[in-house]
């Protein structure tokens, strides 16, 4: 199981070092959301999900784009999803930086 | 500039303002005032910003004892001005429109596509058609199986989105593949400058905040370097690009044009035309190098400081890589520039203050290997110190790109207003898992697998450029239905005659098409669904790229739907309700509620309430009165680099990319350090190459002077322009293709001959225009034509050159596509044969005002 996660938000990316990454999860076909995010390296050795996940939702301040649907903070993150998924990790609510 | 306005007398019983750009995404440009009566356009004109806010002041600034400040009015192109031409074009779709011999329960007949003839249904029919048919697909192959084509350009709209809205609702039905839309018009700095400065997203120096207003007051002149600051920002920002041009030259700033020919902007503004080979820049980007080197006329304690890898550009620059220095000598024969203009150009560069204005045109985009003169480009600059004061690059377009103030080179605006809740058509984080480059959708359908690098979207960083993917995943599918709104293969991608073929294949059983005209892709579908266009519909606008005010529109219809159009999100609308499904795709919402929803999140409702808003149609952000604090372009870096890093991994101007070197090695189409590539394995595209015996002449194809990509070739009051159309014998208004006169007089061609432009990939028909505006051993031809296929995928009589662009990527790695810089032969047409050979073509109904009519494709009368 490969995901491909992408970086939208500055405060991710500090904590990432990267904006985009293929993450291999497991050797299955699919997995669970919260597997994704477990598997996905910040730059401490801590997890993307440490970062905006509690135990089975996202935290309110972060939102995510899985294969193009929009999971807002506080949604359910125990999600079945397949191989090659397409991951945007966003600040939530969208903030538009106009000052770049 | 005078900010006094003129009163005009509306005669007509309604007035709306309105953004009027053609970008489709959810920026805009080119505000109007729309007048109507009795349900019909009567004219559209510039918006007079203060109409309504009569103490409302421009941005102004100063340079060398001189202002600046932009005119109370719009700046609005001419097929902005002309639009209603556009909605009433005797091509419009105006009813749901079958193929004659496709038959979703019987033979379909997919060979035919391009030349079969179509026939009116109703509503309800076409509905059921397309609710079975993805029934159909999604129960036999899954519906990754749907290939949804949703991106580019086309009406800028909001709600009704032009391009997308079908997205969502194939989401909701478990998933699709989806075209992704690699970065085109900026190629070469997507795939190759990102490596040297990084400036995410695109590559392009950034931020370019204030450059302009520094340029004016410090630098001595200006490259503009295959760009043509009086055509391309025209669809996207309308004519802002223009009035500075004007400006430059007033304050003293010298203007060079670098290009194959002497482009409108060249015609009006430049102090010097160096007309260049196509496709030879990065040749002369060595050879300057080569006289700063060996002249020491670079900054190098800004290399010792601010660069990496220098040294290895430096021993392939003098030969001590290859064997070959780069010298002005070597360089003259492949660029077609004397060696004494290329050591002036470089004296000159290297002395003065000089920036670079680029935009979307010549070598750093659709040219084979494009990645290598952009690299180049970017590099040249680190050696004059870039961030310096009057040391930039700066684009004449798309000012306020992504909602960012960063990418406006003008004073900003108080704030760029932006729509991205409320749009309900594509996103950028819309990745489905399967997906297919835009640029390779003929060689996924015909020769799967197929495999590539990054994502290709712009908004994607350049670690996706790393990343691997493949065509059809290994538990996927391949596409057998093909859902597009914006129907423009043909005219914009890259060897489309191969797409012809592609569609004809048996393996697509459906295409549906949903625009509004029949053209160019129109043709290939088997069903047609009637859009409206943005006059059409209530909406929710902002101009956000015109560099003079950015405004946001409550946008309420100019005129009713014409015949039985409807809306791009109406459409879907109808599909999801037929499925069930229209309540989840509209998250219970009406039109109204998505357009109030845009209002409160675009960033106006803090200024001024939706009743005010609504009572006097629009509403002008103020410039930021802070803007003259902004530093200029990279001038923090410059005066800085350790704690202002640019994003490469060394934070650092990288002359020798370890990351390329890592991830690509031996990859000698896009090396770590920039080379001049004249061939290799995936283009022979120079007159260097074998083919250049049989094809001796290098086409240029940039964005077109009288449309924006395909839209607006039916415009009636452009088309009798010489420029925009050539008539020929027989009454037809052909596509421009412009002819210096000595290669005419060689080839026995005379101003207003139909000719064939070809090489192995096809032909097509141009009228010539023979002209000293364009050099020796160079044509030039407009994309963006519409295609009015002879032989569909061999001879198109519309003009679309990109019908005959190579095949292949910008190179092996860098999944960008390339259409201009390439060889192809051209002859004078015997049209007497032509006419004996292909009769019907020449019996279509036609009329030179609009160009192709709709009768022409129908089986019966509507």
């Amino acid at each position: 199981m490969r995901a491909i996660v992408n970086i939208t938000s500055g405060r991710a990316a500090n904590a990432a070092g990267w904006r985009a990454k293929d993450v291999k999860v497991n050797d299955k076909n699919e997995a669970i959301l919260t597997d994704v995010l477990k598997a996905t390296p910040l730059k401490d050795g801590s997890s993307m999900f440490d970062l905006i996940a509690n135990e089975k939702h996202l935290k309110d301040d972060w939102a995510l784009f899985v294969d193009g649907s929009l999971l807002e903070g506080g949604s359910d993150i125990d999600e079945p999803i397949k191989d090659n998924v397409q991951i945007h990790v966003w600040d939530f609510p969208f903030l538009i930086n106009r000052d770049a | 500039m005078t900010n006094e306005r003129r009163q005009i007398k509306t005669d007509g019983d309604k007035k709306i303002y309105r953004g009027l750009g053609f970008i489709a995404v959810t920026c805009d440009s080119n505000s109007v005032q729309v007048d109507s009566k009795n349900g019909r356009i009567l004219r559209i004109r510039p918006l007079r910003y203060n109409a309504e806010y009569k103490d409302l002041k421009p941005w102004k600034m100063e340079a060398r004892g001189k202002s600046f400040q932009p005119e109370m009015k719009s700046l609005i192109p001419p097929y902005t001005l002309g639009y209603k031409n556009r909605v009433y074009s005797p091509n419009r779709v105006l009813y749901p429109l079958k193929r004659v011999d496709w038959d979703p329960n019987g033979n379909r007949n997919t060979q035919n596509r391009g030349k079969s003839k179509y026939v009116r249904i109703s509503w309800e029919e076409a509905l059921d058609i397309v609710v079975n048919e993805l029934g159909r697909i999604k129960k036999q192959y899954g519906m990754e199986a749907v290939l949804s084509q949703s991106d580019g350009h086309g009406e800028t709209k909001c709600v009704h989105a032009a391009h997308g809205c079908h997205r969502k609702l194939l989401r909701l039905m478990g998933g699709y593949t989806l075209q992704t839309r690699n970065t085109d018009s900026w190629e070469g700095w997507y795939w190759g400058a990102k490596h040297v400065w990084g400036c995410e997203n695109l590559g392009q120096l950034l931020p370019v905040t204030n450059v302009i207003w520094d340029i004016s007051n410090n630098s001595d002149g200006i490259l503009f370097w295959g760009c043509d600051p009086e055509t391309t920002p025209w669809g996207f920002d309308g004519q802002l690009a223009s009035r500075l041009c004007y400006w430059f030259s007033e304050v003293g700033i010298k203007s060079l044009y670098i290009s194959p020919d002497l482009n409108y902007g060249g015609a009006v503004h430049a102090d010097k035309w160096i007309p260049i080979l196509p496709n030879t820049d990065a040749a002369l980007y060595l050879a300057i190098a080569h006289v700063w080197i060996t002249e020491g006329m670079y900054d190098k304690e800004y290399i010792r400081t601010h660069t990496v890898g220098f040294e290895k550009f430096h021993d392939y620059v003098m030969g001590i890589e290859d064997g070959i220095p780069k010298t002005s000598k070597w360089a003259s024969p492949i660029t077609g520039i004397p060696s004494r203009t290329i050591k002036a150009l470089a004296r000159y560069w290297g002395q003065k203050r000089v920036s670079c204005a680029i935009g979307n045109g010549g070598p750093g985009i659709r040219g084979p290997y494009s990645t290598e003169p952009a690299r180049l480009q970017a590099l040249l600059l680190a050696m004059q110190g870039v961030g310096k004061p009057g040391v930039h690059q700066f684009k004449m377009i798309e000012w306020g790109l992504y909602s960012k103030r960063e990418t406006i080179p003008v004073p900003w605006p108080k704030y760029v207003p932006d729509l991205f809740s409320a749009n309900r058509g594509w996103r950028y984080t819309d990745t489905p898992r399967q997906f297919i480059p835009k640029d390779l959708i003929h060689e996924a359908i015909l020769r799967p697998p197929v495999t590539w690098y990054g994502t290709t979207l712009s908004r994607d960083t350049i670690d996706q450029q790393f990343i691997q993917y493949q065509y059809p995943l290994k538990d996927g599918t391949e596409v057998h239905m093909i859902w597009t709104d914006s129907p423009s293969w043909m005219t914009c991608w890259n060897d489309t005659n191969d797409y012809v073929r592609a569609f004809r294949s048996p393996k697509i059983e459906f295409i549906l098409a949903q625009h509004p005209w029949f053209e160019n892709d129109c043709q290939l579908a088997d069903l047609v669904l009637p859009s409206l266009t943005a006059m059409e519909c209530d909406d929710f606008g902002v101009e956000s790229q015109s560099g003079i005010f950015n405004a946001v529109f409550p946008e309420p219809r100019a005129i009713d739907p014409r015949g039985e159009s409807r809306s791009d999100y109406e459409i879907v609308c109808a599909i999801a309700e037929k499925l069930g499904l229209l309540e989840e795709y509209t998250e219970g919402k009406s039109v109204q509620e998505w357009i109030k929803i845009a209002y409160e999140t675009c960033g106006a409702a803090q200024d001024i309430s939706w009743e005010e808003l609504q009572k006097k149609g629009y509403y002008p952000i103020p410039p930021d009165e802070n803007w003259k604090e902004n530093k200029a372009g990279v001038y923090s870096f410059y005066k800085d680099p350790d704690n202002n890093p640019l994003t490469t991994p060394s934070g650092k101007i990288e002359f020798y990319s370890d990351r390329l070197a890592s991830n690509f090695p031996g990859d000698s189409e896009r090396p770590p350090v920039p080379h001049w590539i004249p061939c290799g394995d995936s283009h022979q595209e120079s007159l260097s190459c074998e083919r250049a015996k049989k094809y001796p002449f290098l086409v240029i194809s940039n964005h077109p002077r009288w449309r924006v990509h395909s839209q607006h070739d039916d415009m009636t009051w452009l088309r009798e322009i010489h420029t925009c159309k050539v008539k020929g014998p027989d009454g037809y208004l052909y596509e421009p293709v412009w002819l210096n006169p000595q290669d005419a007089a060689a080839k026995n061609i005379c101003d207003g001959d139909v000719v064939k432009i070809f090489n192995e990939r096809g032909a097509l028909l141009a009228g010539a225009w023979v002209t000293e505006r364009i050099r020796q051993g160079a044509v030039y031809i407009d994309h963006g034509a519409r295609w009015d296929p002879i032989i569909p995928g061999e001879l198109d009589r519309g003009g679309a050159i990109n019908t005959i662009t190579p095949h292949n990527i910008t190179s092996k790695n860098a999944t960008g596509m390339v259409c201009s810089g390439f060889l192809v032969d051209i002859e004078r047409c015997d049209m007497d044969e032509l006419r004996r050979k292909y009769p019907e073509t020449f019996k279509r109904p036609y009329h030179p005002a609009s160009g192709l009519r709709l009768e022409r494709i129908m089986d019966r009368d509507v």
